[in-house]
């Protein structure tokens, strides 16, 4: 239900705050009182109701510093968990689809270009071992990486409010991990490359080759709760 | 000499204002502008977590009253408050002292 600008600005600012109910009410009193009188003021100087209005909403600032402000502590270190958690968690079912690219290359071009990376040679079990490591234990951590979205995800669920957090603070933090990851594991990779020609050189391009799409998907949620209108 | 943060400035702020006597919100943040020209042109709505802040510490206490058919709260700088903020302008007094003879 849309209603007029004060009122609006006043259901999101009660939906966002979470401090005790005596503190939220008080708040909630004097932005009220606030906002009514610079909008009574604004247009006492000759603006329209709605452009007074959206004025002085403007005038009092975002709401989510204000509901953060007012936020016991215990709610922040709850919500940095919680975004720690979905970040863990997309990096490990990162890693396990990343298992998943590695079967595919044990598959195609053999088990030696994934599992050559062996400190015991480019020949024999240890590569096989390494190549099926590389798949099993990827697979396994990606597996550990959605039960650990669904935690997320049902937190989310129990949790009434929107995020205190900034906008796009924990999808830009997830670009910028998966972005170094991305870096990081081409650089390895093009070393083994040097090193070694082809054999393990699909260890760490496996895993690059999850990381930048998954960099490119956060960048674009970060681009678009940064250009959101708040 | 060690200068507290900009929280702290904003609290020097609002005692500084609450000093010459009651207000609500609405009239610390005008005369906040006023006082300043405009170089105070803060986001309106974050002087509330402030003056909630120190009404916990026992700086300010407040009343409400009903005006217009509005409830309005009104803070009060208490004897306590007053010596915060004898001894906050101080120290601000000290540093700017500190910043003109360095960089004057």
């Amino acid at each position: 239900m849309s209603g007029t600008p004060i009122e609006d600005y006043l259901d999101e600012l009660l939906r966002r705050t979470r401090s005790d109910a005596r503190t939220a009410r008080r708040l909630l009193d004097e932005a009220s009182d606030h906002l009514y009188a610079a909008a009574a003021e604004l247009q006492a100087r000759g603006m329209s109701r709605p452009e007074a209005e959206t004025e002085a909403v403007r005038r009092f600032g975002p709401v989510t510093p204000i509901a953060r402000a007012t936020a016991p502590v215990v709610a922040l270190v709850c919500e940095t968990l919680r975004a720690a958690l979905f970040l863990g968690g997309c990096g490990l079912v990162a890693v396990g689809i990343s298992g998943l690219v590695a079967l595919v290359m044990n598959l195609w071009f053999g088990r030696s270009f994934v599992g050559g990376v062996s400190v015991f040679g480019s020949q024999g079990a240890s590569v096989t071992e390494t190549a099926d490591d590389a798949v099993v234990l990827r697979v396994i951590a990606g597996l550990v990486g959605g039960l650990v979205l669904l935690g997320y995800l049902a937190l989310r669920r129990r949790a009434s409010s929107p995020s205190l957090l900034p906008a796009g603070l924990v999808d830009a933090l997830g670009a910028a991990a998966f972005a170094a990851g991305t870096a990081g594991l081409a650089i390895v990779s093009a070393h083994q490359s040097a090193q070694t020609g082809t054999p393990g050189v699909g260890f760490p391009l496996s895993g690059a080759l999850v990381a930048l799409p998954a960099a490119a998907y956060f960048c674009v949620r970060a681009a678009r709760a940064l250009l959101a209108p708040h | 000499m060690a200068r507290g943060s900009l929280r702290n400035d904003v609290d020097l702020l609002l005692m500084g204002v609450l000093r010459h006597g009651p207000a609500h919100g609405y009239a610390i943040i005008a005369a906040l502008r006023e006082r300043s020209d405009g170089e105070f042109d803060l986001a309106e709505g974050t002087i509330y977590p402030a003056l909630h802040r120190l009404e916990r510490a026992g700086f300010v206490e407040s009343s409400v009253k009903l005006t217009q058919g509005r409830r309005r709260r009104t803070y009060t700088l208490t004897p306590r408050g007053r010596k915060e903020f004898t001894a906050q302008r101080r120290e601000w007094q000290g540093f700017v002292t500190g910043m003109r003879a360095v960089i004057a």
